[in-house]
C-alpha cells in the first residue's frame, strides 16, 4: 500500500508531462489530486500501521531486482519512515497549493515537481540501500529544473550549486554504501542483512564520516550549508517549500538510516566533533539569518539553523536525542515550508522585492493580516513557542543533548535566542514597519490572498499546532521504532558515553 | 473520578473561548464582549470558589489531575493547587475581570475589540495554567502562550511608540524563557523528571548536586560552578519577568506603551509568574547554588529596589512612575527568595525567619497584584478623562472635583506604601523582619528603598490631589458608578487584609512550611 | 547450444567465424550492388538501399551468433569462440546496427556510399575478431582492420579539408599507435617466446619481473590506450569525433570501444595476471596495475575537465568519452568474470545512449544548428519528444538513476572494490571516479540548461525530423530506460556468460 505514494507520484508526473502546455490548470489540478491522494495513503498507513511481532519494520514489497548484485527491490517501513512519509504528503499537498500561480510551463513544472516527491517518498520507504540511493538521485534533478526554470535571483547559479554539493554529498554516500557491502562479503544491499555483519572499528573510524558527511550535506550541516541559502532564495515557491520542508529531511534521513545504524562505533568515535559542527551551524545560521537584508536569505538560514537541531539530535546518540530529531524533521518540515510560502507566494509574487527595507514601505501588515498572523505563528512555531511543534521537538533535541554535550545544549539555546531576534526583526521590518503604523492610507493595493493559498497556510498551521499539542500522535510511532534490531547498537553505543 | 476536572475547566474555558474571538471578529461584537465578561466572571467565581475549598494539607495540592501526555519526556499532563498555587489564581480571579471592565471603559480606543477581549481571555487561561501546572512542560507551554497575546496587546492596541516597546517585551521574555528552558531542561536531564515536587524531592533529599554531578558532568567544571550555572539561568530567565534589575530594560517603556488595563495585567499577573516560577524551581536549587552567588546577587537586588525607586522619583509621566514603583515593591520580593539562600546550618531562630519572609514574599505578591493594578486602573481612568497621557504636574488639585478618586486612590497608594492596616504592609514586614536577621546589610541598605518611595509616592499625591485647580481639570468626572463597583471590591480587600493578614497566611503555611524544611541545610 | 569444437579443418573455422563471414560477403555485396545501381539511376534511394543490405547482413549476422553459433577454439588457439565473446559480438553488431540506422536517416549524401557500407563492415568484422582473438598476431590484424577501415571512413568527406585533414591526423597517430603496439608485442614474444596469450601466462609466470618485459606492456597498453582514446593518448579523439560523419563517429565511440576494452582486459589479464601488481593504497607493488591505474586516473580528470570549457557538442562528448573510457578502466583493474563483464556492460549501455545523442546531435545539425551549444537553445519548444530524450541520454550518460548509465557505473566500481584481493582495496580510485563524475555534471547539467532553461523565442519552428532518427532515439531511450529498470537478465546473463 504504501509503494502507491511511490506510484501514484512518478504516473501523475508522467500524466503532467503529457498535458498540454497551454492547458495549466489540468496539471495542476493533476497534480493536486495526486498529491492528495498519496497524502491520503501515506495517514491510512500512518493510522493502520502496527508493528509485527514486535519488530517495528513491516514489509511492503520485496522483489529480487538484480541478483547478481545482491539488489532487491525492498520496500518496508519502520515508524520514522512513516512520520517522513506523513510528512511529505502534507508538505506535497501544500506545496502544490502555493504553486497555483505557475501559469508559464505549468505541465512540466508539476511533471518536474511529482518526480520529485516519488523520489523523496521512494527513500523513505526504502530498506535496500541501493535502491535508497536510487531514490535519493532521482530526487536531485528534477530540483535542478525546478530552480533553473522557474526560479528567481542567481537561479543557474543557485540549481547548479545545488545539485552539485546534492551530487557530491551522495557520491560520499554511495561510497560507503558501497563499501559496506563489500565488506560484508558484497551478498546483499538489504539492511537488515548488512547490520548483521559486526564492521570492524578499522573500518567505520573512516566509513562513518564519510558517509555521514555524505548525507548530511543534503541536510545543511555546517560548513557544507552554502548550497541551501543559495539554493532555497533561487527556488520557485513550492520548490523552496520542498527543499526545506523535505528534501533537506533526505540528508537527515539518510544519515541515521545509512551511516549511525551500519556504523555505531564509526557515530561514537566522531559524534562529538560532528556535533560540535552542528552546534555551530545552529548558531552560526541564525547569527547570519540576522543580518540578511533579503526576506528569503533570512528564511534559507534559518533553516541551516534549525537543520541544526536535529543533527544535534541525531549525533546526541540517546533516545530523547533520535525522538527529537525526527520530530524536528517533521515539525521543521511543515514549518519550513510555511514560511517559505509566505515569503515567495504570498509576498513576494505581490511585490516582486524581497528587500526588507523596501517591504518596510508597503504596509504589508495592514494588507495582509493574515499573512503577517502566520507568519509570526510559523516564526515562533519554528523557533519554539510551545503549542506548536517546534517547541516539542527541540525540547527533545536540548534534553538529549544535555545529557551528551551540555555545552552543545547551551549553544543550541543560544540559537534559539536569536532566533528570535531574527524572526522578530523580519516580522517587524515587513509587516509592522513604523511607515505603515500610521494611519495614512493605503499607498498601493495588492492582489488580496487566494483560497490555495489560505488553504495551504490553514493546512500547515494546525499539522504543526495538533503535533505540538499532541505530540504523542507521532512519538508512539517513531519510539518503539528505536527499539528495533537497526537501531539498538546505535543507541547502546550512545548509553556507554 | 467523581470529580469534575475543574483546573482544567478553568484554564481552557477562557481559553478556548479567546481562540475562538480571534476567529469570529463579528460586527456583533458587543454581545461577544458581554459573553467574554461573563466567561471571564464565571471562571474568576470557579477560581474563586476552589481556593476557599482547597484543601492545602494534601501534599499532591487540591483538585489534581494527572494524564500521561509525551512518555518520551516522561512528561505529564498534571495540574494541582496547594496553597501558593491558591492564592495565585485566587488573584488571578479578582484580577482579570478587573481589567476586563476596564477595557470596556475606554472601549472607543480599541479597533477588532473582539479579538481584544480574545487576547485577555487567553491571558487569563495561560496564567492559570501557569500557576496550577505542576510539570515544567506544561507550566512552559502556558507561561509561552501567555506571551503572544500580551504582545499582541501592546501591538496593536497599544500608544504611540509600541512597536518597539511591544518587540522589546517579546524579545527580553522570549530571551529569559530560553534561559530558563536550558537551565530547566539540565535539572530535568540530571534527575529524569519535569515535575516540581519530584525535583524538589530530590533536592531536599540532597541528591541533586551528585545527579547533576554524574548526568551532567561537563570538562572537569566543578559541579557547584555547575548548579550555580543551572541556577543562574533559571534565575535570570525568571528575573527578567519580574523583572530584576539589570533586566529590566524592557518595563517602564512597555507598562507606558500598552494600554492601560493590559498594564494592570501585565504587573498584577505577569510579574507574579516570574516570582511564581523563582519560588517553585529556583528554590529547590537554592542550596547548591547560591553560596557561590548569593552576595553579588543581593548586592544587585539591593541596587535594584534604590535605583528603581530613584527612577520612579525622576519620572514626569504617572504610568512610568508606577511602573518603576513596581520594579521597586518586587525588588522586596527578590530580596526576601534570595536571603532564603542564607546557610543556617540548623540555626531554628533563622528558620523560623525564614518562613517569615517566604510568607512575607507571598503576601507581597498578592498584595503588590492587588494595588498595582488599582493604581494603574487610576491611571487609566485619569487618562480616559482627558483623553492621552497624563504627566504628574499637568494638573493640581483634583480633589476638588474628583473627591471620590482621590480619597480611593490615596487609599491605594498609601497602601502601596506600605501603611500599617493596610495590605502593603504586612508582606513588606515580614520580609524585612526576616532580611534583617539574615542578612543585615542587605536590609538596611533596601531599608532606604521604602523612604524614597514613600517620599515620591507621598509628592505625587501633593502634586495631582492637592494644590492649586488646573484650568484643565475643571470639567475632571469623578470615578462613575462602573468605576466604584469596580474599585470597591479592591478597596475592601486592602483593608480587610491589612487587620487580617492570615485569612491568606493561614492557608499558606504548609506550604511554607514544606519549603523551608526542604531547603535545611 | 552446439558441443564446444577443437578444430583445424577449414569448415569448422567458417562456423565458428560465421557472422564475420556474412559481413564480410554483405560488404561485398553491398560493393556490387552500389556498382549497379549508380549506373541506373541517382544516389538517394540507392544509398538507402545499401543501408538496408547492410543491416540486413548485420542482422543475420546477430541471428546466427544468437541461434546458430557452436562455441570453440580454432586449434592453435589463434581464435575463439566462448559463451562471452557470443554476448559481447552481440551487443556490437547491436551498435553497429543502431549506427547504420543512423546513417538511413542521414539527410547529406556522400558518394561513394558502396566503398562507406563496405568499410564500415570491415571495421565491424576486425571488432568482431578482436573480440575473439587469443593471439596477438590476429589482435594486431584485427585492430589494424578496424582501424585502417575507420581512417578512410573519418575522411570520407573528402571534399572538406577539415576532414581530410582530421582523418590524417587520426591516421598518424593510430599508425604510430599501431607501431608502438607491434614493437610491444614484439618484445612480450622475444621475452616468453610465445604469441598465444594462455602460453605467454605459462612462460613468464615462473619468470622474474623483466625490464624487457616491461618495456614491451608498456608499449602496449600505449598502443591499446590510443585505440580506447584513454587519456594521454586521446588526443585524435575530438577532432575525429567532431568531423568524421556521425555513423562514423557513432561507430567509433561506440562498438570499437567494446572491442577495445573487452581485448585489452583479456590480453593483460590472459597473458599476463602474474605480473599485475597492485594498486591497493594499504598497499602497493609494480607491474601493469599501476599503469592502468595511472591511465584511469588521468582519462578521468583530463576528460572531465577538458570537457567543462568545451563550447562544441562534439567535442564536449569526446572528452566525456575519454572520461568514460577512464571509468571503464577501473573494471580491467578486475579480473574474471567481475571485470570483463562490468566493462562490457558499461561499454554497451554507453555505446547505446552514445548512439542516441549522435542521433540527436544529427538532427540538430540537419535543422542548421552548428553543433554548438547554440544549435540546443529552445530544444524545449522546438520538439518536447525530443528534449527528454536528450535529457534521458545525457542523464544516463551522467550516471543517475534509473538510467542504466548509473547502474552500470555502479556495477564497475562495485567490480573494481570487489575484484582487488582485498575487499576496498581500490577505494581510492573509486573516490576519484565519483569525484569525476560529480564533476562531469556540470557539464552535463549545462547541456540541458540550453536545451531546458533557455526562453522561448519568436520564430522557433518545431525541428524536422525523419522516421529513422525518431526511431533511433526513441530505441536508445527506451533501451537506456529498460535497462535501467531491469538490469537483472541481461547483466546475470553476461556475467555468468563471461564467467564459462
Amino acid at each position: 500500500m504504501l509503494g502507491w505514494t511511490v506510484y501514484i507520484s512518478f504516473i501523475s508526473a508522467l500524466g503532467c508531462f503529457l498535458c498540454p502546455s497551454k492547458r495549466p490548470d489540468l496539471s495542476r489540478h493533476l497534480a493536486l489530486f495526486a498529491t492528495v491522494i498519496s497524502a491520503f495513503v501515506a495517514l491510512f498507513c500512518a493510522a493502520s500501521y502496527t508493528p509485527i511481532d514486535g519488530n517495528p519494520v513491516v514489509d511492503v514489497t520485496k522483489w529480487n531486482w538484480i541478483p547478481s548484485l545482491g539488489i532487491s527491490y525492498y520496500l518496508a517501513a519502520d515508524g520514522i519512515s512513516i512520520v517522513m512519509v506523513v510528512l511529505t504528503g502534507i508538505a506535497s499537498v501544500a506545496a502544490v497549493l502555493f504553486s497555483w500561480n505557475i501559469e508559464d510551463r505549468a505541465n512540466e513544472f508539476f511533471g518536474f515537481f511529482l518526480i520529485l516527491i516519488g523520489g523523496v517518498y521512494g527513500v523513505f520507504i526504502s530498506f535496500d540501500l541501493f535502491l535508497l540511493f536510487v531514490f535519493y538521485e532521482i530526487a536531485i534533478i528534477p530540483k535542478y529544473f525546478l530552480i533553473a526554470i522557474w526560479g528567481s535571483t542567481k537561479k543557474s547559479y543557485g540549481a547548479m550549486k545545488l545539485v552539485l554539493y546534492s551530487f557530491a554529498g551522495s557520491s560520499m554516500a554511495l561510497i560507503g554504501i558501497m563499501g559496506a557491502f563489500i565488506v560484508s562479503g558484497g551478498v546483499s544491499f538489504d539492511l537488515n542483512q548488512l547490520i548483521l555483519h559486526p564492521y570492524t572499528p578499522e573500518f567505520q573510524e573512516w566509513a562513518f564520516p564519510v558517509t555521514f558527511i555524505g548525507f548530511v550535506i543534503l541536510a545543511g550541516l555546517w560548513p557544507f550549508h552554502t548550497w541551501a541559502p543559495t539554493g532555497h532564495v533561487a527556488a520557485p515557491t513550492g520548490a523552496s517549500m520542498l527543499l526545506a520542508g523535505v528534501v533537506m529531511k533526505l540528508g537527515a534521513y539518510g544519515a541515521l538510516r545509512v551511516p549511525m545504524t551500519l556504523f555505531p562505533m564509526g557515530a561514537a568515535m566522531w559524534r562529538e566533533e560532528l556535533a560540535l559542527l552542528a552546534g555551530i551551524g545552529i548558531v552560526a545560521g541564525a547569527l547570519v539569518a540576522l543580518v540578511q537584508n533579503d526576506f528569503k536569505f533570512i528564511i534559507g538560514y534559518s533553516s541551516v539553523s534549525h537543520m541544526g537541531f536535529v543533527l544535534l539530535g541525531l549525533l546526541a546518540t540517546t533516545e530523547t536525542g533520535l525522538n527529537g530529531a525526527v520530530l524536528q524533521m517533521f515539525s521543521h518540515g511543515i514549518l519550513a515550508g510555511l514560511l517559505f510560502a509566505v515569503v515567495g507566494r504570498m509576498i513576494y509574487s505581490r511585490t516582486h522585492t524581497r528587500d526588507i527595507n523596501k517591504l518596510a514601505t508597503m504596509q504589508l501588515g495592514r494588507q495582509f493580516p493574515f499573512t503577517a498572523a502566520v507568519f509570526l505563528l510559523a516564526s515562533l512555531a519554528s523557533v519554539g513557542l510551545p503549542g506548536f511543534s517546534g517547541f516539542v521537538a527541540e525540547l527533545h533535541v536540548i534534553t538529549g543533548a544535555w545529557a551528551s554535550y551540555s555545552y552543545l545544549a547551551l549553544m543550541a539555546g543560544t540559537g534559539v535566542v536569536i532566533g528570535v531576534a531574527y524572526s522578530m526583526r523580519a516580522l517587524i521590518r515587513v509587516f509592522w514597519s513604523v511607515d505603515s503604523d500610521s494611519n495614512r492610507p493605503l499607498q498601493t493595493t495588492l492582489p488580496g490572498l487566494t483560497i490555495q493559498e489560505k488553504a495551504g497556510a490553514t493546512l500547515l498551521i494546525i499539522t504543526s499546532l495538533v503535533v505540538g499539542i499532541y505530540p504523542r500522535l507521532l512519538l508512539d510511532i517513531i519510539a518503539p521504532s528505536l527499539q528495533s534490531p537497526l537501531l539498538k547498537p546505535l543507541l547502546d553505543q550512545g548509553n556507554t558515553l | 473520578m467523581t470529580q469534575l476536572p475543574w483546573l482544567s475547566l478553568i484554564i481552557w474555558i477562557p481559553l478556548i473561548t479567546g481562540i475562538l474571538f480571534l476567529f469570529f471578529n463579528t460586527a456583533k461584537s458587543k454581545t461577544a464582549r458581554q459573553f467574554g465578561m461573563v466567561v471571564s466572571s464565571l471562571v474568576s467565581v470557579i477560581s474563586t470558589i476552589l481556593w476557599a475549598t482547597a484543601t492545602t494539607e494534601n501534599a499532591l495540592g487540591s483538585y489534581a489531575e494527572r494524564v500521561t501526555w509525551i512518555p518520551t519526556l516522561g512528561v505529564d499532563y498534571s495540574l494541582s493547587m496547594d496553597g501558593l498555587s491558591g492564592l495565585m489564581v485566587l488573584l488571578t480571579g479578582l484580577i482579570m475581570p478587573f481589567a476586563y471592565g476596564a477595557s470596556m471603559g475606554c472601549l472607543k480606543a480599541y479597533k477588532n475589540e473582539t479579538r481584544y477581549f480574545g487576547c485577555l481571555l487567553i491571558i487569563q487561561g495561560s496564567l492559570l495554567g501557569v500557576f496550577t501546572a505542576t510539570n515544567f512542560f506544561l507550566w512552559f507551554c502556558f507561561y509561552e502562550i501567555s506571551l503572544v497575546p500580551a504582545f499582541f496587546l501592546i501591538k496593536i492596541w497599544g500608544s504611540a511608540g509600541k512597536d518597539r516597546s511591544s518587540i522589546r517585551f517579546f524579545v527580553y521574555s522570549m530571551a529569559g524563557s530560553i534561559a530558563l528552558l536550558l537551565g530547566f531542561l539540565a535539572l530535568a536531564g540530571a534527575t529524569g523528571s519535569f515535575e516540581f515536587d519530584e525535583i524538589a524531592a530530590q533536592s531536599s533529599a540532597g541528591n541533586l548536586a551528585d545527579l547533576i554531578g554524574s548526568n551532567l558532568g561537563w570538562f572537569d567544571m566543578p559541579i557547584g560552578w555547575l548548579c550555580a550555572l543551572i541556577f543562574l539561568l533559571i534565575f535570570v530567565g525568571l528575573a527578567v519577568k519580574v523583572p530584576w534589575v539589570p533586566l529590566h530594560g524592557w518595563l517602564p517603556e512597555t507598562y507606558d506603551h500598552a494600554p492601560s488595563p493590559v498594564t494592570m495585567v501585565l504587573t498584577g499577573l505577569m510579574s507574579k509568574m516570574g516570582l511564581y516560577g523563582l519560588i517553585r524551581m529556583g528554590l529547590p536549587m537554592m542550596p547548591y547554588a547560591l553560596p557561590k552567588l548569593l552576595t553579588s546577587l543581593l548586592v544587585l537586588t539591593v541596587f535594584g529596589i534604590i535605583y528603581s525607586a530613584f527612577a520612579a522619583m525622576g519620572q514626569r509621566s504617572i504610568k512610568r512612575m508606577f511602573a518603576y514603583s513596581s520594579i521597586n515593591h518586587l525588588g522586596y520580593c527578590m530580596l526576601g527568595i534570595l536571603s532564603l539562600g542564607v546557610v543556617t546550618n540548623g540555626d531554628m531562630n533563622l528558620e523560623i525567619q525564614k518562613s517569615s519572609v517566604l510568607g512575607g514574599v507571598m503576601l507581597q505578591m498578592f498584595a503588590h497584584g492587588i494595588i498595582a493594578s488599582v493604581l494603574f486602573y487610576f491611571v487609566n481612568a485619569m487618562e480616559n478623562r482627558i483623553g492621552r497621557k497624563m504627566l504628574i504636574d499637568e494638573h493640581g488639585g483634583l480633589r476638588k472635583v474628583a473627591p471620590l478618586m482621590a480619597g480611593t486612590m490615596g487609599l491605594a497608594v498609601f497602601a502601596s506604601i506600605g501603611l500599617p492596616g493596610l495590605n502593603g504592609f504586612v508582606g513588606e514586614f515580614l520580609i524585612f523582619k526576616g532580611v534583617f536577621a539574615l542578612v543585615p546589610w542587605a536590609a538596611c541598605m533596601a531599608v532606604a528603598g521604602l523612604l524614597i518611595t514613600a517620599v515620591f509616592l507621598l509628592r505625587f499625591l501633593q502634586v495631582v490631589f492637592h494644590g492649586q485647580v488646573g484650568e484643565s481639570a475643571a470639567k475632571f468626572k469623578d470615578l462613575s458608578l462602573m468605576d466604584t463597583i469596580l474599585v470597591s471590591p479592591f478597596i475592601v480587600i486592602m483593608v480587610i487584609l491589612g487587620f487580617f493578614p492570615h485569612l491568606l497566611l493561614s492557608g499558606l503555611n504548609p506550604v511554607i512550611n514544606n519549603i523551608i524544611r526542604a531547603m535545611q541545610f | 547450444m552446439e558441443p564446444l569444437i577443437h578444430t583445424t579443418t577449414y569448415g569448422d573455422i567458417l562456423r565458428l567465424t560465421g557472422p564475420e563471414w556474412i559481413l564480410v560477403i554483405t560488404a561485398l555485396v553491398v560493393l556490387a550492388a552500389s556498382f549497379i545501381r549508380s549506373t541506373t539511376s541517382s544516389a538517394p534511394c540507392s544509398t538507402r538501399t545499401l543501408t538496408w543490405i547492410s543491416l540486413a547482413g548485420t542482422v543475420l549476422a546477430g541471428g546466427v551468433l544468437l541461434f546458430n553459433q557452436p562455441l570453440g577454439i580454432v586449434k592453435g588457439d589463434v581464435f575463439f569462440v566462448s559463451e562471452g565473446t557470443r554476448w559481447v559480438k552481440l551487443g556490437i553488431l547491436l551498435l553497429a546496427a543502431l549506427s547504420l540506422w543512423l546513417h538511413l536517416g542521414t539527410e547529406k549524401r556522400l558518394n561513394h556510399q558502396g566503398e562507406f557500407h563496405a568499410l564500415l563492415l570491415f571495421a565491424v568484422v576486425g571488432m568482431l575478431l578482436l573480440v575473439g582473438a587469443d593471439h596477438l598476431i590476429l589482435v594486431f590484424i584485427a585492430l589494424e582492420l578496424t582501424a585502417l577501415s575507420l581512417y578512410v571512413l573519418t575522411g570520407f568527406e573528402k571534399n572538406k579539408s577539415i576532414s581530410s585533414q582530421t582523418a590524417y591526423k587520426y591516421f598518424l597517430i593510430g599508425s604510430v599507435s599501431a607501431a608502438l603496439l607491434l614493437y610491444g608485442f614484439s618484445l612480450i614474444y622475444g621475452v616468453s617466446g610465445h604469441m598465444h596469450l594462455t602460453d605467454i601466462q605459462l612462460a613468464i609466470a615462473s619468470k622474474p619481473a623483466d625490464s624487457l618485459l616491461a618495456l614491451g606492456l608498456v608499449m602496449a597498453l600505449a598502443g591499446f590506450g590510443f585505440k580506447i582514446a584513454a587519456a594521454p593518448f586521446h588526443m585524435w579523439a575530438p577532432d575525429v569525433y567532431q568531423t568524421a560523419p556521425t555513423p562514423v563517429s557513432s561507430l567509433i565511440a561506440s562498438a570499437s570501444k567494446v572491442a577495445g576494452f573487452f581485448v585489452l582486459g583479456r590480453f593483460l589479464w590472459g597473458g599476463f595476471a602474474g605480473h599485475a601488481g597492485s594498486i591497493q593504497w594499504t598497499n602497493w607493488t609494480s607491474g601493469w596495475l599501476p599503469m592502468l591505474g595511472l591511465l584511469a586516473c588521468l582519462s578521468m580528470l583530463i576528460g572531465n575537465l577538458s570537457a567543462l570549457k568545451q563550447m562544441n557538442l562534439r567535442r564536449l562528448l569526446a572528452y566525456s568519452a575519454v572520461a568514460h573510457s577512464g571509468y571503464a578502466l577501473l573494471g580491467i583493474t578486475s579480473p574474471e568474470p567481475l571485470g570483463p563483464s562490468s566493462v562490457s556492460f558499461y561499454m554497451l549501455t554507453y555505446g547505446i545512449s552514445i548512439v542516441g545523442m549522435f542521433g540527436l546531435l544529427q538532427i540538430l545539425d540537419q535543422n542548421g544548428g552548428a553543433g554548438d551549444f547554440k544549435s540546443l537553445e529552445g530544444l524545449r519548444f522546438k520538439s518536447g519528444w525530443m528534449a527528454a530524450c536528450l535529457m534521458i541520454l545525457i542523464l544516463s550518460m551522467a550516471g543517475i538513476p534509473p538510467m542504466v548509465g548509473f547502474l552500470a557505473k555502479f556495477n564497475l566500481f562495485i567490480a573494481a572494490l570487489k575484484g582487488s584481493t582485498e575487499p576496498m582495496g581500490l577505494i581510492l580510485l573509486v573516490v576519484l571516479a565519483l569525484g569525476a563524475s560529480a564533476v562531469s555534471l556540470y557539464y552535463y547539467l549545462k547541456i540541458l540548461k540550453t536545451a531546458f532553461c533557455t526562453d522561448q523565442a519568436e520564430g522557433d519552428q518545431s525541428i524536422q525530423i525523419n522516421t529513422y532518427q525518431f526511431t533511433l532515439v526513441s530505441f536508445t531511450v527506451i533501451g537506456v530506460i529498460i535497462l535501467g529498470l531491469f538490469p537483472g537478465p541481461i547483466l546475470s546473463r553476461l556475467t555468468h556468460a563471461i564467467g564459462i
